[in-house]
């Protein structure tokens, strides 16, 4: 009888024991797990970190693109404009619009030749602006006389236009 | 007895002191770049210019004689007046505009996927 109950408590105390034991293992397991999460979210906290100076950085780079971008259109409106007001120039006295058919058969071959000027210019400009290098006279011109006045910005990186009053 | 003891032993931890641990996956990801794209630019313009003559009723005569060979050569010139001549040249500032502005597009597209540092100042040092 006596037996019987000694067995019976050994075999509790053995239960308790090993399921002790094993509550501590799963625990230990769970605690192991947690850290590992734990270290992999904090590692995804610094990569979303990483990631979002990344976009910073773009769109940083992607406004600093927009604005080169808005200037040279400007700068390009700005050269049509003055095209404009020089075909379409309007004398301060008269108020009248300056009539170029005036002044081409009064002083055609004087015209002539400015028109040609200007022809060439133009499509200097245009190759230019296809990739063609500048050559040294059109680094090196500094005047007005010298230089492309069809696009001065793109020509003659060494002429500096007159500000307009 | 013995048998019991050690069979409620076996029952308590199951299979887990014969088991063999999973191997711990590990998954890498790997950033692998694009081949940049390196297109060569187009050549160049080289442009042929043509010279412009301003016709008058005073000189359209001497123009017309000059061209002649012969009496019965045909001279013909393809005029613009100041209107037509007025609408090229803004046309032409207009198109030397366009291309500016496309290669200077191209310039920036290639900038800015082509930039070699995206790493950030602020990137934290690993200790």
């Amino acid at each position: 009888m006596f037996t019987s109950i000694k067995v019976g408590i050994i075999i509790a105390i053995v239960a308790a024991v090993g399921g002790g034991a094993l509550y501590v293992k799963n625990l230990r397991s769970d605690l192991e797990t947690s850290r590992i999460n734990q270290k992999l979210l904090e590692q995804t906290v610094e990569e979303q970190k990483l990631l979002l100076a990344v976009r910073e950085k773009d769109i940083t780079l992607q406004k600093e693109i927009s604005k080169e971008l808005e200037a040279s259109r400007q700068a390009s409106d700005k050269s049509i404009a003055d095209l404009n007001e020089r075909l379409n120039k309007v004398n301060e006295a008269t108020g009248k619009q300056r009539d170029i058919n005036k002044a081409a058969v009064r002083k055609t071959k004087w015209v002539t030749k400015i028109v040609n000027n200007a022809s060439k210019n133009v499509m200097r400009c245009l190759e230019i602006a296809s990739g063609s290098p500048l050559t040294p006279d059109e680094i090196a011109a500094t005047k007005k006389s010298d230089a492309n006045n069809e696009c001065p910005d793109l020509a003659n990186p060494n002429y500096v236009p007159k500000e307009k009053p | 007895m013995r048998y019991l003891v050690i069979l409620s032993l076996v029952f308590l931890t199951g299979c887990s002191m014969f088991s063999k641990r999973e191997p711990e996956i590990v998954i890498k990801t790997k950033l692998v770049e694009r081949t940049p794209l390196n297109l060569e630019q187009p050549a160049p313009l080289r442009l042929k210019n043509a010279d412009w003559i301003i016709v008058t009723e005073a000189n359209i005569d001497e123009l017309i004689n000059d061209r002649k060979e012969n009496d019965d050569d045909f001279v013909a010139f393809y005029s613009l007046d100041d209107t037509g001549y007025k609408t090229l040249s803004v046309t032409m500032q207009q198109l030397l505009a366009m291309i500016r502005e496309q290669r200077l597009i191209i310039a920036k597209y290639k900038e800015y996927y082509e930039q070699t540092d995206r790493s950030t100042p602020e990137e934290p040092k690993e200790d």
